[in-house]
Parts: C-alpha cells; structure tokens; sequence
C-alpha cells in the first residue's frame, strides 16, 4: 500500500467513526441539538490537508448524512460541498487563527448551516416557505455553542491522530 | 516532485509551495449533481425508492451503536456471584409460571368476548397483521424525523402499513429494505392523518409540525365545537390508517382574527425516543 493511499484510508477512518458518533441516538432533546461530527471532521481535514480531502469524500459523505438522516436527497451534500469549499479557499486565513476564533467562525457557520433544514422545499405549507420557529431558533443556538465548543477538543484529538499516524 | 505540488513565480522563476484551493468548476458540477438529486426527490421520491435498502447498508453501524450499551449492562451481571443469579433465575421463572396462568384465564375472558362482539375480534384480533418492530435509530431532522425500525426479512411488511406503540398511532412505514423500514412519524411535518374527535365527532386532518411540537387539525371552520382535553382518533377516511386507533389530545383551540379558521393544536402522547419496541399494523 503507497503512503497516499494509506493516509487516504486513516482520513476516511476518522470520517467513518464520525459518522458512527453521528448516528448514536441520544435524548430527545439532546438528539435535535446534537453537533453534527461528520462535518466538523471534514472541516478538520480541509483545513490541514487539504489536498488530501477533495470535493468527493465531502460529497459522498453528504449524501451518506442524507440516507441516515432522512433529509432531502442532496442537501447534506449541498451544504457539506460548499462548507469543504470555503474552508478550502480560506484555509491559509483559518489554519493560523487562535482556537477561539476558530471556534467563534464555526459557531455562525453552524448556525447558518441549521437554517437551511427548516426550508420547505417540497412546498408542504401553501403559506410558509419556512418551518423555523422560536424553538428551532433555540435549538440551532444551542447545536452551533455545541459544535463551536466541541472544535477545540476535536481539533487537538485529530492533530495528535494525524501527526502520529498521517505522515505527508 | 509532482507538478501540481507547486507553482513558478513569472518575476523570480522560484518554485511557490502552495497548495491549490478546489477548482471552481468541480464545484459547479458538484453543486449542479446535489441538485439534480434534490429535484429528483422533490417531484419522483427517488430517494424512498432506495433509503430502506441505504439503512441495510449501514446495519452494521447500528449494530457497532449497541456495543457499547451491551457492554455496560453486562457490567452487573458479571460482578454478581452464582448464589444471587440462581435466585434470581428461580424469582423469574415463578414469574414465568404466574404469567402463564394470567394468560389461561385471559385466553378464557378474550373467548367469551368474541362470543359477544365477533365484529370487533375480526377487526381487532388479527393476530396475523400485526408484526413486531425493534427501533434502531432516529433522525435528529427536527422537522422530517425518520425512525428506523429492525425487521424480520421475510415478514410480509409493505409501504403505507403502520406503526403502533401502546398509546396509539406513532406513524407509517415510507421507505422498506430487507431488514430495515423507514417511518414517517406523526410530528413529521409531511404527515397528515385523517381524524375524528371522540366528543364532538369532527372530521378533520392531523399535521405534524415537528418534533417536540403540538399537531395541529387543519381547515377547521369557525363554527366548529372542539373542546380542550378531547381525544382524537383516526377516522379510517382514505384507508391508510384503521378507524379507531388513538392519535392525541386537544389541547389548545384558538380563534385568530386574521385567520379564517381555528388553530386547533393536538399533543401526541407517544413519543418516539421513549419505547424500544412497536408493532406494525397490516392494513388489510
């Protein structure tokens, strides 16, 4: 096995147990408020290797979300494609921030991330295009704190993984 | 060292060690790909067609999800001594012996009541359209939740049939695989079921409006008597869902002035993340 196709196999790794973390069934409240881990694995790997992890892996985990989630077919890997590309394009500016602000860009990125689940696109209401409400507001609050929160931790686990298993 | 590793500067001819960002034009084409998809879903259901055989694949992840809690609930049992699990074998099968003379007796009771209703035995007691469902997963989709459930390969179990807990309706099935069914649940806002309430006897449709939300009956006409803390059962109106089967309690009923109905809100006593264990009902 060449040592791309073996750093390849450890990224997809991380990706698969993150999957696996995203499809463990919490409390009701928790589950709706719950960070999505896939996401935050693949930001991690476009922002350290980013010519590691392309397009694909991004948008075959998003249509992996969907078939799990029961979301529209493509959403998932809307978001995650257009998520992978910014963090691409900006990963000079991101990889040098402290933690915190990391964490702080994340947090709107999550929040606006949450939004997009409360579209009515298959027109279910005549009157709203639109399902969110106060509580969902709470919710997407609470699940970008969440995620935002959960970066620094994840983001030192998966730095320790890569630097001593992901050798470029 | 590859090409694509590095760049030439034009003033300086020196080598630039940067790495290329994702070219526009595969994201384009992967964007235009997602959507396609997403139209697809939205006018064929094309993903239904394979998310039951999709949730097959990923057994074996819900499989790995239950390691962990076995492995803790097999923590006191290991840590208890051979005297304390015989006595606890023999406290169960007392309990075993107990439960099979209740179920004589109650064999004997459901016997004299077909004698009396036949009617009600033929719609209720067809043994052969129920069958049993073990939950594996729900979705943290707060306003299309899907719940996976276990099934046996060859239980006979189709689309439409539905889902019961003891507190009533929980949903329908949406999507099948060999082992997996896909349901649609009550507060999904795609779910709409046909009702009647139990005191006033109005007809009306139930809408989901997400999880941990009140249903809401909708087109409900300004003269209508609903009253708070009426049960509302379903219909059987469209024959998806059997006559009878409990939905939920009235619990709010507003007259809003820029509306040209009441807002009528209908809490779902069963909740999805609270049972393990459901039946599917075959609807003949």
């Amino acid at each position: 096995m060449t040592r791309d196709s073996k750093n390849q196999l450890l990224i997809f790794l991380t990706l698969f147990i993150a999957l696996y973390v995203d499809s463990y069934l919490f409390l009701s409240d928790f589950q709706m408020m719950k960070p999505t881990f896939v996401l935050l694995t693949l930001i991690y790997w476009n922002m350290a290797l980013p010519d590691k992890v392309g397009i694909m892996a991004a948008l075959s985990f998003g249509i992996f979300v969907d078939l799990i989630e029961g979301s529209l077919l493509g959403l998932h890997g809307t978001s995650f494609v257009l998520i992978t590309y910014a963090c691409q394009r900006f990963f000079y500016q991101f990889r040098v921030s402290p933690l915190w602000q990391q964490s702080f860009i994340l947090f709107f990125l999550f929040f606006l991330y949450k939004q997009i689940f409360a579209l009515d696109f298959i027109n279910i209401d005549q009157d709203i295009s639109n399902f969110s409400d106060k509580r969902f507001l709470i919710n997407s609050f609470l699940f970008a704190l969440f995620s935002s929160l959960i970066w620094s931790p994840l983001f030192l686990i998966l730095r320790y993984y890569r630097r001593k298993w992901v050798k470029s | 060292m590859r090409r694509r590793e590095h760049k030439v500067s034009y003033l300086s001819s020196e080598a630039i060690f940067a790495i290329p960002s994702m070219k526009p034009s595969k994201v384009i084409v992967s964007l235009l790909f997602c959507g396609s998809l997403m139209l697809s879903d939205i006018y064929y259901e094309s993903s239904l067609k394979i998310r039951g055989y999709s949730q097959d694949l990923f057994m074996p992840l819900g499989s790995l999800i239950n390691i962990p809690i076995g492995f803790l609930a097999s923590i006191p049992d290991s840590l208890t001594t051979r005297s304390k699990l015989k006595l606890y074998l023999d406290e169960v099968e007392r309990e075993n012996k107990k439960l099979k003379v209740i179920n004589q007796f109650l064999e004997k009771v459901s016997k004299e009541n077909e004698e009396l209703n036949p009617l009600w035995s033929s719609a209720r007691l067809n043994l052969d359209n129920y069958f049993f469902a073990k939950k594996r997963s729900i979705s943290s989709n707060e306003f299309k939740p899907l719940m996976t459930v276990d099934i046996a390969r060859k239980s006979n179990v189709e689309i439409n049939d539905i889902l019961l807990s003891h507190r009533g309706l929980v949903g329908k099935i949406i999507s099948l695989g060999l082992y997996s069914g896909e349901i649609m649940l009550l507060h999904d806002v795609r779910s709409s079921v046909p009702v009647i309430t139990e005191k006033s006897k109005l007809h009306g449709n139930v809408r989901g409006s997400g999880i941990g939300r009140d249903g809401k009956i909708e087109y409900i006409k300004k003269t209508a008597s609903y009253e708070i803390g009426e049960k509302v059962y379903t219909s059987g109106i469209a024959g998806i869902f059997p006559e009878g089967i409990f939905v939920g309690e009235i619990t709010s009923i507003d007259d809003l002035d820029d509306s040209e109905f009441l807002k009528v809100e209908v809490s779902f006593m069963q909740s999805p993340f609270n049972q393990d264990f459901y039946l599917i009902y075959k609807n003949d």
